[in-house]
């Protein structure tokens, strides 16, 4: 039985030739060792799927469940093949035949997809954080019945902030008319309802280097639909950002501080492109798209008159990595300029970190294997600093080192350059 | 008794001519005191596989002989009617200097192979004692060696393919002639050190190494051994790739002194190889003479490319040359770290029994050769001697191997020691090639 | 599948390491090679303990077992094509000892290479064996094949730096063989066992040689219109004494690809490069490196560049690092063949590759080590067209008859497998198979180990299936 979704996928299937090198990179199946876990593995479902020899059924789709979607088996393979994007038409069309578990469908086409409803949501977490609800459910097992493979999740995220960083129109930073550069601020799930700290942060650095900043209405970038093979949600929730921020795209830069997001945002001219109502604005957008590194950086914005003494490693979130959207010397080079800081190069910097999105609630076992390997390198750097720019990747490296008893700050590259401005 | 002796006879003088037929007890070739009933000398490699299929056609029981200069090696014989001697198989086959390969037949004497390999300015890194005589079939069958394993190997890393007569008398060809080379199973490895107990090898083929543009030799004197093994450290956790390094106590040094520019010197010697290309060897002379200076050897010397080599056609014979007819050799394999112990170990044991002795290692192999004059020591005494120092060795994850003893001795002693832990399968692979047991039965390891 | 088997499996290494669901099955019923063939169970083994049991297992249910690694074999080694037990080994991936007094390392088989170098390289040591595919192939891999990789004319293969093992025998008895010391006494199990391709039992520890990294190294790349003239250097290389550590080159095809590619500034239109790197004492090397690139101008090479420093010696080896990959766009699949033959046959069997190709209207870009003579034609195809597959087939079998008549060999490091089982009558009487069944049958009387591969079939067809 042909599986028309992934007709467009049959000569990049075609081209496994099964060498295996992508062993080298896969941080999943360096924890696992089980075929499933490895890209090659994941082609061989597909290539399956595609001569008819396996069925879409559950425990098919199961195998290719462990991807962390991060490409480190591409950078090895010789034909450079996306073994994400093979995993998640595959998770496409088998969403399309068996339908989705309630709580993606509840998160994915309602939730995401509006900025008040988004921010609602995130308000009931820190409460239920904050009454100790969220722990109860934990231990009761009631978080189960939404997924039975959640886990640890308390653990992973200890603490909500008091107040979410709250979006909406509304300008900063430097006169329009007198400003560098008018950007719009794009605002992350994760960062504003997680880390609103570095918001502030960001927004203050992107001031303080010259630029007027909207902060965009903009609802969740999208990707974790994506992710999660709900490809009509992903498209619908980038056609609301493309519709609310279509005046941004008159701005100098739209930049967003989590390498998710910018990376995804770049896509959204490939995403809509079959979209003659949406696909111009969409590619317009996504010309804007910066992350905050390759925006400072590209505006001249290097160097500090402050201090900040330690050493510093960095970490590049898998979609800033060469793998991806590739920005990987403008973090470096922001770090490196801060006075008093000593940088230190992270071996395997660009190996995923595990949390892949919201992989490793799902993956606790998978998640922590790989998170073991990037504080191994971690450690071995002595750096009293850990920078990255991604909100998973900072919840989950720091989960990491308070595991490991390490006094390591995991920092967004922005909060060091906050702290930087004297 | 060999059963049908008579007609045996008759058939291999039909294969080799009565020329090359010998009568056993008068041609001395006994192999630990006992004489085979015919010495037979074919003179093709189909000859030879006539003679072979002739002996097992009645059961005759056959030791294959080369140069004679490691035949007591192993165990003796339990059963011997036969030798079959290869010294007449002296064809160079083929010479391919362009491949740096050579094929040769078994009774090429390994100095005559290298020869005809310097003609072409190459060589063959193989260089075990009596290279004179010792023929390439019998170096392989025996896995001889000498001091320049340390650089290039042994004769597995050597031999690139061998052709070899069967028990049964059929004639396979092990390897090929290239270096990469994974065509079914390594045979290769099977066949080399197996003793003449699997088949007789009757042509070998070599990977070559063009000849090194430049020589040397230095040569130290130490008062005492701890000295000399700090220097082996130092050589060993550098970058200087020597081509041996000898370390011999006083009676070996004894005997090459003079040869190595040390003569009135006594004490515990080094002597280094050196070779490669100018610049190269001319860095590591200056290299070692500081290392030996600064290990406080007493004395030093260098030799040049042209006296070098007379001097290791000296030392290569150590430690056997340094002690007279009637010796016991044992050679001990330790690991690299264990080498000065245990020519340490070597020296007391011949002087707990008052046995002249000499004692030879090629040091950072992990290789400890001890020659001993055992005179009219009781066969017990020997015995316990030996296997005490043999379990040294053992305990050190080595093994001890006697090399040659005194017939009279000799079947007292265990050559080989511990069989380890897959006996069972080298009993099979033993019955598998020579069921009948008529190769060389006894002499090898736990008696097969 | 096996219920009782498989009960019996799950006792030695829990539920969790036992895979038999159809999925699982499939996943691993492939290498890189181009058959499948579905096993009746997975295990995972942790310890040589759990390997004797599984073996012991699989002796009670008279079923055959195939150790497998990372699976990158490229002649069918690891495809278990009588079914059975897959033992999979790559989670025994540590290294057990690093002995550097005794020049030693102990590790466990499922190690990948790479992490070996990479563990021993801090140290200032190094294990000489390194496969080109050496990320992803395993100590316990290398140690089937005996593999070799880029540096064998100068160090030889894995077999001359394998000097001990551990190995599970097919009756589930554990022996160790070999070790530190040198010249164990008795049969040399260790070096029969290297390149038996799993078909003698299951190493569960090995022991290597590691030697000191050298002092330096240098690079050159050489380009030339015609490929004789690179072969023809490369003898006057030898002649002039010299033993370079790496000769590499690649032909036009290649070339092409690899500048569309990489863009790495190599010349689309050449016959081929020669890489050529020298080391050891560094106070030679400037001198070689110089008569080297004299020597490479004298046979006709338009252009030699030599590596001032360490980038400069990356951006040499780009091209042919970039070599498979680029190669790889180009079709869906490609077999990469393994012959090899004498060194100065290789310019006139090169020719016939070509005319291979042409006959069988296929691609045939080749990578080869030109130091030893081990060529890598890569047939470029589409693994779905079952008939160019069949041609490409025919066209493998005709290279290495190729190799076979001007004095080569079928497998220069890949091994036999079932790619290559109908081939071995090439270089094989019946007298040669013979006695390496009596080997077979010393270790393993009961053909479990590994079984199908390697020994052609009494009646075997001359081209592979």
């Amino acid at each position: 039985m042909a599986i028309p979704e992934l007709l467009a996928l049959h000569e990049t299937i075609a081209k496994c030739n099964r060498c295996g090198f992508c062993q080298a990179g896969c941080p999943v199946f360096r924890v696992t060792g089980e075929e499933h876990s490895l890209s090659r593995g994941r082609l061989a479902v597909a290539r399956g799927l595609m001569l008819g020899q396996l069925e879409l059924t559950a425990e098919v789709v199961r195998a290719l469940d462990d991807c962390l979607l991060c490409r480190g088996c591409t950078a090895h393979c010789f034909p450079a093949l996306k073994t994400d994007e093979i995993v998640t038409t595959i998770r496409h069309a088998y969403l399309n035949r068996q339908g989705q578990p309630m709580w993606q469908r509840v998160l994915f086409r309602s939730v995401l997809a509006d900025s008040t409803r988004l921010e609602w949501a995130a308000r009931l977490a820190v409460w239920a954080k904050r009454t100790g609800l969220a722990t109860l459910a934990e231990k009761t097992g009631a978080l189960k019945l939404a997924d039975a493979r959640l886990q640890g999740v308390n653990d992973l995220v200890p603490a909500l902030p008091e107040m979410i960083f709250r979006r909406g129109e509304r300008t900063l930073g430097a006169a329009p008319a007198k400003a560098k550069a008018r950007i719009g601020y794009f605002a992350s799930c994760g960062l504003s309802f997680q880390f609103p700290e570095v918001v502030e942060a960001t927004l203050r650095v992107l001031g303080r280097a010259g630029c007027s900043i909207t902060v965009l209405n903009n609802t969740c970038c999208g990707r974790p639909a994506h992710a999660y093979g709900d490809f009509e949600a992903a498209r619908d929730i980038a056609r609301r950002n493309v519709e609310r921020l279509a005046p941004a795209a008159g701005y100098d830069a739209i930049v967003s501080e989590c390498g998710s997001c910018s990376a995804h945002l770049k896509e959204y001219g490939t995403l809509l492109k079959d979209d003659p109502a949406h696909a111009e604005r969409a590619a317009a957008l996504a010309g804007k798209v910066r992350s905050l590194s390759e925006f400072l950086v590209g505006i001249g914005a290097i160097g500090s008159s402050g201090r900040v003494e330690g050493s510093v490693t960095y970490h590049d979130p898998c979609h800033l990595s060469n793998r991806f959207s590739k920005i990987t010397a403008q973090p470096r080079q922001l770090l490196k300029a801060i006075p008093g800081l000593g940088y230190k190069e992270l071996p395997e910097a660009d190996w995923c970190c595990g949390a892949a999105g919201s992989y490793t609630f799902l993956h606790r076992s998978e998640a922590q294997g790989v998170l073991d390997r990037k504080m191994g390198n971690v450690e071995r750097t002595g750096a009293a600093i850990l920078a990255t720019e991604c909100p998973a990747c900072m919840m989950h490296l720091a989960y990491g080192a308070r595991r490991r008893g390490l006094s390591i700050q995991v920092r967004h590259v922005s909060q060091l350059l906050d702290a930087a401005l004297g | 008794m060999l059963p049908e002796a008579g007609g045996l006879t008759r058939r291999l003088s039909e294969v080799v001519g009565d020329e090359h037929l010998l009568s056993g007890p008068a041609a001395g070739f006994a192999v630990d005191g006992a004489a085979p009933s015919l010495v037979v000398r074919p003179g093709t490699q189909e000859q030879v596989q006539a003679v072979a299929t002739a002996c097992a056609q009645v059961g005759a029981a056959i030791a294959p002989w080369g140069g004679g200069t490691a035949v007591g090696l192993g165990n003796p014989p339990t059963r011997l009617d036969v030798v079959l001697c290869l010294d007449r198989l002296t064809r160079i086959v083929e010479f391919d200097p362009a491949n740096l390969v050579v094929s040769a037949e078994a009774g090429v004497r390994l100095a005559d192979l290298q020869q005809v390999l310097a003609a072409e300015r190459e060589f063959l890194p193989l260089d075990p004692a009596r290279m004179d005589r010792r023929t390439l079939g019998g170096a392989i069958a025996t896995n001889a060696s000498g001091p320049s394993r340390l650089l290039y190997g042994t004769a597995r890393d050597l031999v690139l393919g061998l052709r070899v007569v069967l028990p049964s008398g059929e004639r396979v060809r092990c390897g090929g002639k290239v270096i990469k080379n994974v065509s079914g199973y390594d045979m290769n490895k099977v066949f080399i050190g197996s003793l003449g107990t699997l088949g007789i090898i009757t042509e070998v083929t070599f990977k070559l190494l063009p000849a090194p543009a430049s020589r040397a030799t230095l040569a130290g004197v130490f008062a005492d051994l701890p000295q000399a093994a700090a220097v082996l450290q130092r050589t060993l956790g550098s970058f200087l790739l020597p081509e041996a390094m000898e370390l011999l106590d006083p009676q070996a040094l004894a005997a090459v002194a003079s040869d190595l520019g040390l003569e009135g010197s006594a004490g515990y010697g080094m002597a280094i190889s050196l070779a490669g290309s100018q610049e190269t060897v001319a860095r590591q002379v200056r290299d070692f003479t500081s290392l030996l200076t600064e290990g406080t050897a007493l004395r030093t010397s260098t030799l040049g490319a042209e006296a070098s080599p007379a001097a290791w056609r000296k030392i290569r014979d150590l430690p056997d040359r340094a002690i007279g007819a009637d010796r016991v050799v044992v050679k001990i394999g330790v690991p690299i770290s264990r080498t000065a112990a245990f020519l340490a170990a070597a020296e007391t044991l011949g002087r707990r029994h008052g046995w002249r002795g000499a004692i030879a290692a090629h040091a950072a192999s992990g290789v400890v050769r001890a020659a001993y004059a055992t005179g009219a020591g009781a066969p017990e005494v020997v015995r316990d001697a030996v296997e005490a120092l043999r379990r040294e060795a053992e305990a050190a994850e080595g093994s001890l191997v006697v090399e040659a003893a005194p017939p009279t001795l000799k079947r007292h002693l265990d050559a080989w020691g511990k069989t380890g832990e897959a006996f069972a399968v080298m009993r099979r692979l033993k019955a598998q090639f020579d069921p009948r047991g008529l190769m060389n039965p006894g002499r090898f390891l736990g008696g097969i | 599948m096996r219920p009782a088997l498989t009960t019996d499996l799950r006792q030695i290494v829990g539920k969790a390491n036992v895979l038999d669901a159809a999925v699982d099955l499939q996943l691993y019923s492939y290498d890189a090679y181009l058959e499948e063939r579905r096993p009746d169970a997975v295990v995972f083994a942790h310890s040589t303990d759990e390997v004797a049991g599984i073996v012991r297992a699989c002796n009670t249910h008279g079923v055959p077992f195939v150790p497998r690694g990372g699976g990158t074999n490229l002649s069918g080694g690891t495809i278990p094509v009588k079914g059975g037990v897959v033992i999979e080994m790559i989670r025994m991936n540590r290294i057990l000892e690093v002995d550097l007094p005794n020049l030693r390392a102990r590790v466990q088989p499922g190690l990948f290479n790479l992490e070996l170098g990479n563990a021993l390289a801090p140290l200032g040591y190094q294990y000489l064996p390194d496969p080109a595919s050496q990320k992803a192939a395993t100590l316990g891999g290398n140690v089937a094949e005996n593999s070799g990789g880029p540096h064998c004319f100068k160090y030889g293969v894995t077999t001359n730096h394998v000097l001990g093992l551990t190995v599970v025998l097919p009756d589930g008895e554990v022996a160790r063989i070999g070790g530190k010391a040198p010249d164990t006494p008795g049969y040399d199990l260790t070096g029969a066992f290297v390149g038996s391709e799993g078909t003698l039992g299951i190493c569960t520890e090995v022991v290597v040689r590691i030697v000191r990294l050298a002092e330096g190294v240098k690079t050159l790349l050489a380009i030339y219109d015609r490929i004789e003239a690179g072969s023809e250097t490369v003898s006057a290389i030898v002649s002039a004494g010299m033993v370079p550590a790496t000769l590499e080159m690649m032909d036009q095809p290649v070339i092409k690809a690899v500048e569309e590619s990489i863009h790495c500034g190599l010349p689309v239109d050449c016959a081929t490069v020669l890489i050529i790197e020298v080391d050891g004492l560094k106070d030679d090397l400037e001198r070689q490196a110089q008569e080297i690139a004299d020597l490479c101008r004298a046979h006709g090479a338009r252009e030699v560049r030599v590596a001032k420093d360490d980038a400069e010696r990356a951006a040499l080896w780009a091209g042919r690092r970039g070599a498979f990959g680029a190669v790889a766009r180009i079709t869906p699949s490609y077999l990469v063949c393994d012959g090899t033959v004498p060194r100065t046959a290789l310019p006139a069997v090169l020719k016939q590759v070509a005319e291979v190709g042409r006959k069988y209207d296929l691609q045939i870009p080749n990578v080869f080590h030109a130091g030893d003579g081990n060529l890598h034609p890569l047939i470029l195809f589409d693994w779905r067209n079952e008939e160019q597959k069949a041609r490409v087939m025919k066209a493998g079998m005709e290279i290495l008859e190729t190799c076979v008549a001007v004095g080569g060999t079928i497998s220069g490091e890949h091994g036999v497998g079932i790619e290559k089982m109908g081939a071995m009558r090439l270089v094989f009487g019946e007298p040669e198979i013979e006695v390496q069944r009596k080997l077979k049958r010393a270790f393993d009387p009961k053909d479990l180990a590994n079984p199908g591969k390697m020994f052609p079939a009494p009646q075997e067809v001359r081209h592979a299936a």
